[in-house]
């Protein structure tokens, strides 16, 4: 038996933490989830696979927009031309209900409903399978719905599992391993981490992470699981890379010696040639006092992108830059007072004040209202008052 | 720490020059120009370094030089030069020891300062005084306010500059047109941009429903269309076929008139017997009767040449026997015999003569002897006597007439030609040979006559051969082949003959059964049944094309007035157009839902919409958080440094305040901070604000708030205080106060250099620079 385990396509979901795109980039990237989804499909129908399950985070519904659904359509009509079939289980941002009825989706599709349903089919080699999964009718689950998973049946040659949840969440149907084992499955796939883990080995319990990479933070090659049967009749996970473009993180080196033109090279040449294109973060290391501020400037980041061409495989997203840890140059003013003077001065209320209140965009307004956000501007404060004190920091 | 000894290698105006100093109060003396600012320049470089030498006027690599300090108790000499290989060097003359780590050694002793802090609190020059004058009041009063704790005055420029900065990208009114606000309105855009997109994004599947339809409609209606296409060609081909079908009619006519067709296997059995009696090709019997001849003739030849053998064979034995005969009798040829008359003489001589010798008649002699000598025995025996007696009788006379006959002939002289060489006896006896000899050479010369006449026949009847077979060079091998050859074709051709009367009489039988006298009559009617045949065809094809209309339809409408089909024609053609401008508009439509499903196929906007909103977003986080920043770090600069100050102001304005009093000599009284405001009370109570009181007065604030710090930092550090000619403006009295003060700071250890160029002091200088 052959199948594919993909999770987390976020179709149409735009690429965060790019903050200035040239036409050439941005055409690159914004068919980059369903270029992987092509790319996937195109394995599926090349490698004649028994059926492919999707358990979750298809899409953001509030990002939904017709074409992607178009699209979308028209991949399941390319499978369904193959007699590939499909099993599609909604969670947490594709939760069902309005978003269902807007979908057309050919006859070899298979949408799970919100209690666990077991869906049946057999193989090109006359294997039983069955699979068991749900859809999310809403935004959070409270609860675990492994309970609801039928145990394996005599007769059914596999038995696998699709669920859409975190082991250490509360707000997404929480689960333990070994409430899974209980159930005697031979592969359980998850979805909704997007980072591509494997939780048990054998039988395997795992996340095949999300089809394309769309933050800074999920860097490396992205794919799909290609699980097939062995002869002792256990399910073994391949990892397929399909993503299109591939965030990456870049360790340069520089010295003081080099001008603006040759620092620019520098950091151009370290960037390893790929066959996929590329979002680069650039760290320098023990950047030399010289070259911080210039690093650091909107000017920089211009020439940098002066510099790319349509041709490069790779596009610098960004650049941050580790200091070299100076002395004091400006008066200690004291721990402790910093410390104290610090409480109560990251709050909405101020920030509404020093400008909030404007932002009318809602995604905006609500990023400054969360405490990670607060923490960071206070860590970026700690930084500035650093930088300050080494005579470091200087106005752009 | 004090110092105690100044050692200059090389600085500004001074090379090795060494300055011996005192503990506390002391004045240096020296007119402008003369290393004031010099001597405070080095001190400040041997502690906290050189300026760079790019960084500064006077560049000079070969700065350098020596302070010798007390510090707790311990002499320490401090080396410091620019250009050296080890710049800083610190050793402990007490000790002896050479400190392996002279910054972290000189660090010790200058701890908590660094050179910015030295500057701002124990370094008093006309700069920071005359920059009183520049300040504007906001600004005065926080330098006044900011000499509680130095460095914070940089603390809060910088704090400023973040302000600006953050200021100068966002602005906190709705109108504001700076670039964070820009960018916020463009969010707005885009968004608005992204919902009218998705409102008009079109209903795909109403699209696709519609096009199903539409095909289907356009598919309905092209089939009317050529229904109605089928119907207008049925007519047409109705009219066409009219006169088809009356040409068919007459065709049906004509070929009825002609006779029928000869029956097929009939006529195809004469065919074949007529093929096969030409196949037999017909032999002239010309060529036979040719034939005939040359037969005969080879037959002529043939016995001419056997007999030409035979004869030549007998010729040759002929030969061979005379051939013999004359070797038999030598001469050269045997003359020829004897004629009869001659013979006889011959003979009748030779009796005589040969009766004995002559071999020829030796039989004869011999005969007659022996019945001579039974005559005599008979005789002598008695019996038979007479017999015996007559035979005696007859012997005798046969010997007689022999003996005559020879006699006589001997006695003729006969001239014989040829036999002129012989004698009468071998004559005799030549005769049979020579009779031989005749005969032989006469049949040898009638054979020879024979042999020429067959020769001149067999020339002629080769000849004749030649002629019949037309070959005239060909030889009798040649023609004997040419004979089997034509004998064969001759008996083919007889053979052929034979054939050829059976299939004659096969023809004549088989026509007789058609029903036709001869050949010919056979030929006649094979033209007619052609053309006949080609009417049938004709008629086929006709009948084809007109297919399985109705006959009947096509007898009425042949009657029809033609007028009649064109009003038929014309309705149809009003009909077409309608149902052509419906498919028409049917494919109008069909092409803009087409048009619309693939534009909406490969329209990608609202995904790079989407993006450019994420990217537009990030963008604002990252730059609104950034502003957020800055402008945060800055209130908390500035209240981490109000805090410090607002601890340390209330003390520091104490002392400043007893400065003050004395300075202004009672007039005023108190320095107060209210709410940041720095005033002044005077005696009657009453706040003076910095900008209401004359600008001495401010500088004199400024002196006793930096005395006054200063002497608030005793507990952590004592050390030179540097003043360089910082008091030209005090006027003598208030310039002896400022020194009872500053004795005070000295008893309490400092070490106080008073550079100045003014000589009015009630102080003596303890060095002269002049």
């Amino acid at each position: 038996m052959k199948f594919i385990h993909a999770g987390d396509l976020h179709l149409g979901n735009a690429f965060l933490d790019l903050s200035q795109l040239p036409e050439w980039v941005l055409e690159n990237v914004q068919s980059a989830t369903m270029r992987a989804l092509e790319s996937l499909i195109d394995t599926a129908i090349h490698a004649q696979v028994d059926m492919i399950l999707f358990p979750g985070d298809i899409y953001d519904t509030h990002v939904l927009n017709p074409h992607i659904q178009w699209l979308f359509q028209h991949q399941m009509e390319r499978l369904l031309a193959a007699h590939i079939p499909v099993v599609l289980g909604f969670g947490n941002h594709d939760y069902t209900d309005t978003v269902n009825e807007q979908l057309h989706l050919p006859k070899n599709v298979t949408v799970l409903a919100n209690q666990v349903q077991t869906v049946r089919l057999v193989t090109q080699n006359g294997e039983n399978v069955a699979i068991s999964g749900f859809s999310y009718p809403q935004r959070h689950l409270q609860t675990s719905l492994v309970a609801d998973f039928p145990d394996r049946q005599a007769g059914e040659d596999f038995h696998i599992g699709m669920y859409h949840g975190a082991q250490d969440h509360g707000d997404y149907a929480q689960f333990t391993l070994s409430d899974l084992n209980h159930k005697h499955y031979q592969y359980w796939a998850l979805g909704h981490i997007h980072v591509r883990q494997t939780l048990q080995a054998e039988p395997f319990i795992g996340y095949s992470g999300n089809l394309q990479g769309l933050n800074r933070t999920e860097i490396g090659p992205k794919g799909f699981y290609l699980v097939q049967s062995n002869q002792q009749g256990q399910l073994i996970p391949e990892f397929q890379a399909c993503a299109p473009v591939i965030w990456t993180q870049v360790h340069v080196q520089l010295t003081d010696q080099m001008n603006w033109a040759e620092v620019i090279d520098q950091i151009r040449n370290q960037i390893q040639r790929h066959n996929k294109f590329q979002l680069v973060e650039i760290d320098v290391e023990q950047t030399p006092q010289k070259l911080v501020a210039g690093l650091q400037s909107a000017a920089f980041m211009n020439q940098l992108a002066e510099r790319s061409q349509v041709t490069d495989n790779f596009w610098i997203h960004r650049v941050e830059v580790k200091m070299t840890v100076q002395g004091s140059q400006l008066m200690e003013l004291g721990a402790e007072n910093w410390q104290a003077q610090k409480q109560g001065l990251v709050t909405s209320a101020h920030l509404e004040d020093l400008g909030l209140k404007l932002v009318d965009d809602l995604e905006l307004y609500d990023y400054f209202q969360k405490s990670k956000t607060h923490q960071d501007i206070e860590q970026a404060m700690d930084e500035v008052i650093q930088a300050i004190q080494r005579g470091q920091w200087h106005a752009d | 720490m004090q110092i105690k000894r100044i050692e200059i290698q090389n600085f500004g105006r001074f090379q090795n020059q060494t300055f011996n100093l005192q503990a506390g109060l002391q004045v240096i003396y020296g007119l402008n120009e003369t290393g004031k600012t010099t001597l405070h320049r080095f001190i400040s470089g041997v502690l906290f370094g050189f300026p760079k030498a790019r960084d500064t006027q006077r560049a000079d690599q070969n700065d350098g030089g020596v302070l010798i300090l007390e510090f707790e108790g311990q002499t320490y000499r401090v080396a410091r030069y620019v250009n050296k290989a080890i710049q800083l060097s610190v050793e402990n003359l007490t000790s002896g020891e050479q400190a392996l780590d002279p910054e972290k050694q000189l660090q010790t002793l200058l701890n908590p300062l660094n050179k910015q802090l030295y500057q701002a609190i124990y370094s008093f020059n006309q700069d920071d005084l005359l920059k009183i004058y520049t300040l504007d009041p906001t600004e005065l009063n926080e330098v006044l306010r900011s000499v509680g704790y130095p460095g914070t005055d940089e603390w809060l420029t910088n704090a400023k500059k973040l302000q600006r900065q953050a200021s100068q990208q966002f602005g906190k009114t709705k109108t504001s047109k700076r670039p964070l606000n820009q960018a916020l309105r463009q969010l707005r855009e885009l968004q608005q941009h992204w919902n009218q997109l998705m409102q008009k994004a079109p209903d795909v599947q109403q699209l696709q429903q519609r096009q199903i339809q539409l095909r289907a409609d356009l598919a309905a209606l092209q089939q009317s269309q050529a229904q109605e296409q089928v119907d207008l060609q049925v007519q047409n081909k109705l009219q066409l076929q009219v006169p088809m079908w009356e040409k068919i009619q007459r065709l049906k006519k004509e070929i009825q008139a002609n006779p029928n067709l000869l029956d097929a296997s009939r006529q195809a059995d004469v065919e074949t017997t007529l093929q096969k009696l030409q196949l037999l090709a017909d032999s002239s019997d010309e060529r036979q009767e040719q034939f005939k001849q040359f037969q005969q003739a080879m037959h002529a030849l043939r016995q001419i040449q056997q007999r030409g053998q035979t004869v030549h064979e007998n010729i040759r034995q002929l030969e061979a026997m005379l051939r013999q005969l004359r070797e038999k009798w030598q001469p050269d040829s045997i003359p020829a015999p004897l004629t009869v008359a001659q013979s006889k003489n011959l003979h009748a001589h030779r009796l005589g003569a040969q009766r004995f010798t002559t071999s020829g008649n030796t039989n004869a002699q011999k005969g007659a002897g022996l019945i001579g000598v039974l005559g005599l025995l008979l005789v002598l025996l008695g019996q038979w006597s007479l017999l015996g007696g007559v035979l005696m009788v007859s012997a005798g006379l046969y010997w007689g007439w022999r003996y005559w006959q020879h006699r006589t002939t001997d006695d003729q002289q006969i001239s014989l030609p040829g036999y002129e060489n012989w004698d009468v006896a071998t004559i005799e006896l030549m005769q049979p040979d020579a009779q031989q000899q005749a005969l032989w050479q006469q049949q040898r010369r009638q054979l020879k006559e024979e042999e020429e006449q067959l020769i001149v026949r067999q020339q002629k009847v080769l000849t004749e051969l030649r002629n019949l077979s037309r070959q005239p060079q060909a030889d009798v091998q040649q023609l004997q082949k040419i004979h089997a050859k034509w004998q064969m074709q001759v008996q083919v051709q007889q053979t052929t003959q034979v054939q050829r009367q059976e299939y004659q009489a096969l023809l004549q039988s088989q026509l007789n059964q058609l029903g036709l006298a001869d050949v010919k009559d056979y030929r006649q009617r094979k033209l007619v049944d052609q053309r006949t045949r080609a009417l049938q065809t004709q008629l086929q094809t006709l009948e084809q094309q007109l297919g399985d209309v109705d006959q009947a339809t096509l007898a009425k409408f042949s009657a029809l007035h033609p007028a009649h089909a064109d009003t038929a024609e014309e309705q149809k053609a009003s009909g077409d157009e309608a149902s052509d401008k419906q498919a028409q508009q049917l494919q109008a439509e069909l092409a803009r839902v087409n048009y619309e499903l693939t534009a909406f196929e490969t329209d990608t906007s609202l995904e790079t919409l989407n993006q450019k909103i994420a990217t537009q977003r990030s963008l604002l986080q990252n730059e609104m958080q950034k502003y957020f920043v800055e402008q945060l770090s800055a209130t908390w600069i500035q209240q981490t440094v109000e805090h410090l100050t607002q601890m340390q102001l209330p003390q520091l304005f104490k002392v400043a305040s007893g400065y003050l009093q004395r300075l202004t000599q009672q007039k005023y009284i108190q320095i107060v901070d209210q709410q940041g405001q720095l005033k002044l009370k005077d005696q009657s109570t009453h706040f003076w604000t910095l900008d209401e009181v004359s600008r001495g007065t401010a500088e004199l604030v400024y002196v006793t708030l930096r005395l006054a710090y200063a002497w608030q930092l005793k507990a952590q550090w004592i050390g030179p205080v540097l003043i360089d000619d910082a008091f030209v403006d005090l006027d003598a009295s208030r310039r002896q106060i400022l020194f009872e003060i500053l004795g005070e700071f000295a008893a309490e250890g400092y070490q106080i250099l008073y550079f100045t160029a003014h000589d009015n002091l009630t102080l003596q200088p303890t060095l002269d620079l002049n």
